[in-house]
């Protein structure tokens, strides 16, 4: 019965990480979406210069992002320069803020006895 | 725990290193306040050095040069802040403030005493440098 019971409280009480949305949870992308909450809109080329990466890796996790309805991307030319602006979609949000959530619950959780 | 605890406290990190970034990167980095605040009081400066039909016209180039450069200035921001830190409460007291400062300023010493206009040019840009300083140690790296 106890037994039972305790493994009910497992249950009910999960640890926070399984929370955590593994998406968001790789650094570059973290990044990227603590960037984009906090910001109407980004240019691409900041983003490259702030994360360190080239083109083409940067899009390989924008396109992540994307394709998990986190990020909107909007190419426009201003002038004759073509410009890649990228910003948080709603669900984006929800999601960065359930993670961030997450890591302060994990943060100031007490520490577990051995 | 105490690992993922580590961990955690590595991501908010980051987290926090990131919104800096993208703060610094945008209009919300202080410069633009800074430096409106050192023009007004120049500018007003202006007053007490030339007479008033030289001082104004050197005031209103300065206002329209400094105009331009600013607008050229937040136009290459590469963030767009989500929305303005700075309250829309102070932008419409300093509005205010800066010809309820001038007008009294004025009136109470008709007379025009020495360094009159540099005194209202400086309490005029206080508050705007205060903020713009304010906003600029927020935007720096820990």
């Amino acid at each position: 019965m106890a037994a039972s019971k305790q493994t009910d409280d497992a249950r009910s009480e999960h640890h926070p990480r399984l929370d955590l949305d593994e998406l968001i949870h790789q650094p570059v992308r973290l990044s990227i979406m603590a960037i984009l909450a906090q910001s109407k809109k980004v240019d691409f080329a900041f983003l490259r210069d702030y994360v360190e990466l080239n083109d083409s890796n940067l899009s390989r996790h924008l396109t992540a992002l994307e394709e998990a309805g986190y990020i909107a991307i909007e190419k426009v030319f201003e002038g004759k320069r073509p410009r890649t602006w990228l910003s948080l979609t709603p669900a984006g949000r929800t999601a960065y803020e359930r993670h961030v959530q997450t890591l302060l619950h994990i943060v100031n959780a007490p520490p577990q006895k051995p | 725990m105490s690992i993922e605890r580590h961990e955690a406290e590595e991501q908010l990190r980051l987290v926090q290193r990131a919104q800096k970034a993208a703060e610094r990167n945008s209009i919300e980095n202080g410069v633009v306040l800074i430096i409106w605040g050192i023009l007004i009081a120049v500018g007003l400066a202006l007053f007490d050095v030339f007479s008033g039909p030289v001082a104004t016209g050197v005031w209103a180039a300065l206002a329209v040069v400094g105009t331009l450069v600013m607008v050229r200035y937040a136009s290459r921001f590469r963030v767009l802040p989500r929305r303005l830190r700075s309250p829309w409460i102070f932008l419409a007291i300093l509005c205010l403030y800066y010809p309820a400062i001038l007008v009294g300023g004025i009136l109470l010493f008709p007379s025009h005493p020495h360094f009159l206009f540099t005194t209202i040019g400086l309490l005029t840009a206080l508050p705007l440098v205060v903020v713009g300083i304010v906003q600029r140690q927020r935007t720096r790296e820990a």
